[in-house]
Protein backbone atom coordinates (compact mmCIF):
# COMPACT_ATOMS: atom_id res chain seq x y z
CA UNK A 1 0.00 0.00 0.00
CA UNK A 2 1.23 3.66 -1.08
CA UNK A 3 1.76 6.23 1.70
CA UNK A 4 -1.06 8.19 -0.41
CA UNK A 5 -3.28 5.75 0.48
CA UNK A 6 -2.52 4.90 3.84
CA UNK A 7 -2.94 8.55 4.76
CA UNK A 8 -6.56 8.86 2.45
CA UNK A 9 -7.21 6.00 5.02
CA UNK A 10 -6.35 7.74 8.22
CA UNK A 11 -8.25 10.75 6.99
CA UNK A 12 -11.33 8.34 6.27
CA UNK A 13 -11.30 7.44 10.18
CA UNK A 14 -11.26 10.36 11.48
CA UNK A 15 -14.32 11.68 9.06
CA UNK A 16 -16.22 8.10 9.92
CA UNK A 17 -15.49 8.77 13.30
CA UNK A 18 -16.64 12.63 13.21
CA UNK A 19 -19.37 11.52 11.69
CA UNK A 20 -20.19 9.01 14.10
CA UNK A 21 -20.57 11.62 16.79
CA UNK A 22 -22.09 14.44 15.19
CA UNK A 23 -24.18 12.01 12.66
CA UNK A 24 -23.81 15.91 10.33
CA UNK A 25 -25.23 15.59 7.00
CA UNK A 26 -22.16 17.19 5.83
CA UNK A 27 -19.95 14.97 6.84
CA UNK A 28 -21.93 12.30 5.47
CA UNK A 29 -21.79 13.72 1.96
CA UNK A 30 -18.62 14.36 1.99
CA UNK A 31 -17.99 10.62 2.92
CA UNK A 32 -20.29 9.58 0.24
CA UNK A 33 -18.39 11.50 -2.53
CA UNK A 34 -14.81 10.42 -1.79
CA UNK A 35 -16.24 6.70 -2.40
CA UNK A 36 -18.26 7.96 -5.33
CA UNK A 37 -16.16 6.02 -7.87
CA UNK A 38 -16.43 2.61 -5.83
CA UNK A 39 -20.26 2.90 -6.47
CA UNK A 40 -19.73 3.64 -9.70
CA UNK A 41 -17.47 0.64 -10.24
CA UNK A 42 -19.28 -2.11 -8.50
CA UNK A 43 -22.84 -0.78 -10.86
CA UNK A 44 -20.48 -1.03 -13.75
CA UNK A 45 -19.68 -4.77 -13.09
CA UNK A 46 -23.66 -5.06 -12.74
CA UNK A 47 -24.10 -3.23 -16.25
CA UNK A 48 -23.41 -6.45 -18.35
CA UNK A 49 -26.51 -8.68 -16.31
CA UNK A 50 -28.95 -6.12 -17.61
CA UNK A 51 -31.01 -2.84 -16.20
CA UNK A 52 -30.12 1.00 -17.48
CA UNK A 53 -26.74 2.61 -16.49
CA UNK A 54 -28.11 5.76 -14.61
CA UNK A 55 -30.71 2.83 -12.69
CA UNK A 56 -28.09 1.22 -11.47
CA UNK A 57 -25.89 3.63 -10.64
CA UNK A 58 -28.50 5.59 -8.42
CA UNK A 59 -29.26 2.34 -6.73
CA UNK A 60 -25.29 1.72 -6.11
CA UNK A 61 -25.65 5.37 -4.51
CA UNK A 62 -28.31 4.54 -2.20
CA UNK A 63 -26.29 1.89 -1.11
CA UNK A 64 -23.24 3.50 -0.15
CA UNK A 65 -25.09 6.02 1.67
CA UNK A 66 -26.51 3.20 3.27
CA UNK A 67 -22.85 1.85 3.81
CA UNK A 68 -21.51 5.60 5.17
CA UNK A 69 -24.48 5.19 7.61
CA UNK A 70 -24.11 2.18 9.25
CA UNK A 71 -20.26 1.60 9.25
CA UNK A 72 -18.97 1.23 12.27
CA UNK A 73 -15.05 3.23 12.39
CA UNK A 74 -14.09 1.45 15.26
CA UNK A 75 -14.80 -2.34 14.30
CA UNK A 76 -11.62 -2.44 12.44
CA UNK A 77 -12.63 -3.34 8.73
CA UNK A 78 -12.17 -1.19 6.00
CA UNK A 79 -14.89 0.87 4.85
CA UNK A 80 -14.02 -0.23 1.49
CA UNK A 81 -15.12 -4.03 1.90
CA UNK A 82 -17.73 -2.85 3.91
CA UNK A 83 -19.49 -0.51 1.19
CA UNK A 84 -18.79 -3.26 -1.41
CA UNK A 85 -20.66 -5.43 0.31
CA UNK A 86 -23.66 -2.89 1.13
CA UNK A 87 -23.62 -1.59 -1.96
CA UNK A 88 -23.56 -5.40 -4.01
CA UNK A 89 -26.74 -6.43 -1.88
CA UNK A 90 -28.40 -3.34 -2.98
CA UNK A 91 -28.10 -3.83 -6.08
CA UNK A 92 -29.40 -7.39 -5.52
CA UNK A 93 -32.59 -6.32 -3.94
CA UNK A 94 -34.93 -6.91 -6.76
CA UNK A 95 -37.06 -3.60 -7.19
CA UNK A 96 -41.08 -3.31 -6.11
CA UNK B 1 -35.08 15.14 26.44
CA UNK B 2 -38.47 13.84 27.29
CA UNK B 3 -40.46 10.59 26.74
CA UNK B 4 -44.26 10.23 27.05
CA UNK B 5 -45.66 7.09 28.23
CA UNK B 6 -46.97 5.13 25.55
CA UNK B 7 -50.83 5.42 24.73
CA UNK B 8 -53.14 4.01 22.16
CA UNK B 9 -54.05 5.92 19.14
CA UNK B 10 -57.85 5.76 17.92
CA UNK B 11 -56.56 3.01 15.50
CA UNK B 12 -55.49 0.69 18.33
CA UNK B 13 -52.04 1.20 17.45
CA UNK B 14 -49.44 1.59 20.35
CA UNK B 15 -47.86 5.53 20.41
CA UNK B 16 -44.79 6.72 21.46
CA UNK B 17 -43.74 10.51 22.02
CA UNK B 18 -39.82 11.78 22.42
CA UNK B 19 -39.28 14.82 22.20
CA UNK B 20 -35.48 16.59 22.14
CA UNK B 21 -33.42 19.50 21.29
CA UNK B 22 -33.28 20.59 17.96
CA UNK B 23 -29.91 19.89 17.98
CA UNK B 24 -27.72 16.77 15.73
CA UNK B 25 -26.50 15.49 19.44
CA UNK B 26 -29.99 13.94 19.17
CA UNK B 27 -30.51 12.25 16.29
CA UNK B 28 -28.65 9.26 17.59
CA UNK B 29 -31.61 9.40 20.43
CA UNK B 30 -34.23 9.29 17.78
CA UNK B 31 -32.28 6.42 16.07
CA UNK B 32 -31.98 4.70 18.82
CA UNK B 33 -35.63 4.85 19.81
CA UNK B 34 -36.58 3.99 16.22
CA UNK B 35 -34.27 1.14 16.20
CA UNK B 36 -36.04 0.03 18.99
CA UNK B 37 -39.06 0.33 18.11
CA UNK B 38 -38.71 -1.03 14.32
CA UNK B 39 -37.01 -4.40 16.24
CA UNK B 40 -40.95 -3.97 18.69
CA UNK B 41 -42.34 -4.43 14.54
CA UNK B 42 -40.72 -6.93 13.59
CA UNK B 43 -38.14 -5.27 11.33
CA UNK B 44 -35.22 -7.28 9.95
CA UNK B 45 -31.77 -5.67 10.71
CA UNK B 46 -31.54 -4.05 7.16
CA UNK B 47 -35.45 -2.39 7.55
CA UNK B 48 -33.95 -1.16 10.77
CA UNK B 49 -31.01 0.48 9.47
CA UNK B 50 -33.71 2.12 6.84
CA UNK B 51 -35.85 3.61 9.35
CA UNK B 52 -32.82 4.91 11.07
CA UNK B 53 -31.67 6.41 7.99
CA UNK B 54 -35.10 8.13 7.32
CA UNK B 55 -35.28 9.52 10.96
CA UNK B 56 -31.47 11.09 10.59
CA UNK B 57 -32.19 12.59 6.89
CA UNK B 58 -35.57 14.66 8.65
CA UNK B 59 -34.15 15.55 11.43
CA UNK B 60 -30.89 16.90 9.58
CA UNK B 61 -32.57 18.68 6.84
CA UNK B 62 -34.96 20.30 9.74
CA UNK B 63 -31.71 21.47 11.02
CA UNK B 64 -30.45 22.96 8.45
CA UNK B 65 -33.97 24.34 7.83
CA UNK B 66 -33.65 26.54 10.87
CA UNK B 67 -31.22 28.86 12.49
CA UNK B 68 -33.41 28.29 15.84
CA UNK B 69 -30.91 27.01 18.27
CA UNK B 70 -34.05 26.64 21.44
CA UNK B 71 -36.62 24.64 19.51
CA UNK B 72 -37.09 21.33 20.19
CA UNK B 73 -38.18 17.99 17.75
CA UNK B 74 -41.09 16.06 19.05
CA UNK B 75 -41.45 12.55 17.29
CA UNK B 76 -44.78 10.51 17.73
CA UNK B 77 -44.27 6.98 16.63
CA UNK B 78 -46.96 4.49 15.69
CA UNK B 79 -46.03 0.89 16.15
CA UNK B 80 -48.28 -1.73 14.79
CA UNK B 81 -48.12 -5.22 13.28
CA UNK B 82 -47.84 -3.73 9.86
CA UNK B 83 -44.72 -1.68 10.73
CA UNK B 84 -43.86 2.12 12.29
CA UNK B 85 -45.25 5.62 11.19
CA UNK B 86 -43.61 8.71 12.31
CA UNK B 87 -44.26 12.11 12.27
CA UNK B 88 -41.66 14.54 12.96
CA UNK B 89 -42.53 18.12 13.88
CA UNK B 90 -40.88 20.85 15.92
CA UNK B 91 -41.95 22.14 19.24
CA UNK B 92 -42.94 25.66 18.26
CA UNK B 93 -43.70 24.32 14.28
CA UNK B 94 -42.47 27.88 13.08
CA UNK B 95 -39.90 26.41 10.39
CA UNK B 96 -41.11 25.07 6.51
CA UNK B 97 -38.73 22.04 5.93
CA UNK B 98 -36.98 22.15 2.69
CA UNK B 99 -35.41 18.60 1.28
CA UNK B 100 -32.95 18.66 -1.14
CA UNK B 101 -32.82 16.57 -3.85
CA UNK B 102 -30.43 14.07 -2.51
CA UNK B 103 -32.86 13.82 0.71
CA UNK B 104 -35.85 13.50 -1.28
CA UNK B 105 -34.07 10.28 -2.85
CA UNK B 106 -33.06 8.45 -0.01
CA UNK B 107 -36.38 9.09 1.13
CA UNK B 108 -37.83 7.29 -1.39
CA UNK B 109 -35.29 4.44 -1.32
CA UNK B 110 -36.02 3.68 2.45
CA UNK B 111 -39.47 3.96 3.32
CA UNK B 112 -42.63 3.01 2.03
CA UNK B 113 -44.51 6.71 2.22
CA UNK B 114 -43.79 9.92 3.13
CA UNK B 115 -45.18 13.34 2.91
CA UNK B 116 -43.77 16.82 3.87
CA UNK B 117 -45.90 19.84 4.96
CA UNK B 118 -44.48 22.60 6.75
CA UNK B 119 -43.06 21.97 9.72
CA UNK B 120 -44.17 17.84 9.81
CA UNK B 121 -42.86 15.29 8.06
CA UNK B 122 -45.11 11.73 7.99
CA UNK B 123 -43.63 8.57 7.13
CA UNK B 124 -44.53 5.28 6.72
CA UNK B 125 -42.20 2.04 6.78
CA UNK B 126 -43.60 -1.26 6.24
CA UNK B 127 -42.02 -4.54 7.81
CA UNK B 128 -42.34 -6.38 4.15
CA UNK B 129 -39.39 -8.23 4.53
CA UNK B 130 -40.29 -10.04 7.78
CA UNK B 131 -43.72 -10.63 6.97
CA UNK B 132 -42.45 -12.52 3.86
CA UNK B 133 -39.96 -14.28 5.62
CA UNK B 134 -42.64 -15.47 8.26
CA UNK B 135 -45.07 -16.41 5.36
CA UNK B 136 -42.22 -18.84 4.23
CA UNK B 137 -41.68 -20.10 7.08
CA UNK B 138 -45.63 -20.90 7.59
CA UNK B 139 -45.51 -22.59 4.17
CA UNK B 140 -41.68 -24.54 5.09
CA UNK B 141 -43.09 -25.79 8.67
CA UNK B 142 -46.81 -26.41 8.04
CA UNK B 143 -47.64 -30.22 7.93
CA UNK B 144 -48.12 -32.09 4.98
CA UNK B 145 -51.85 -33.61 5.08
Amino acid sequence: MSDTSTADDLDDLELFREFAASRSRKLRNQLVERHMGLAAHIANRFRRQGGSDDDLRQVAMVGLVKAVDRFDPEYGAAFSAFAGRTIEGELKTPLP
Amino acid sequence: MSASASAQTSDGLDLVEVTVPLRTDFIATLRTVAASLGADAGFSIDEIDDLRLAISEIVSSMIDSTTSTDDRIVASFEVGAAGVSVAITTGRGEIDIELDDLAASILESVVDEYVVAGPRVNLVKLASEAASVVEADVERTAPER
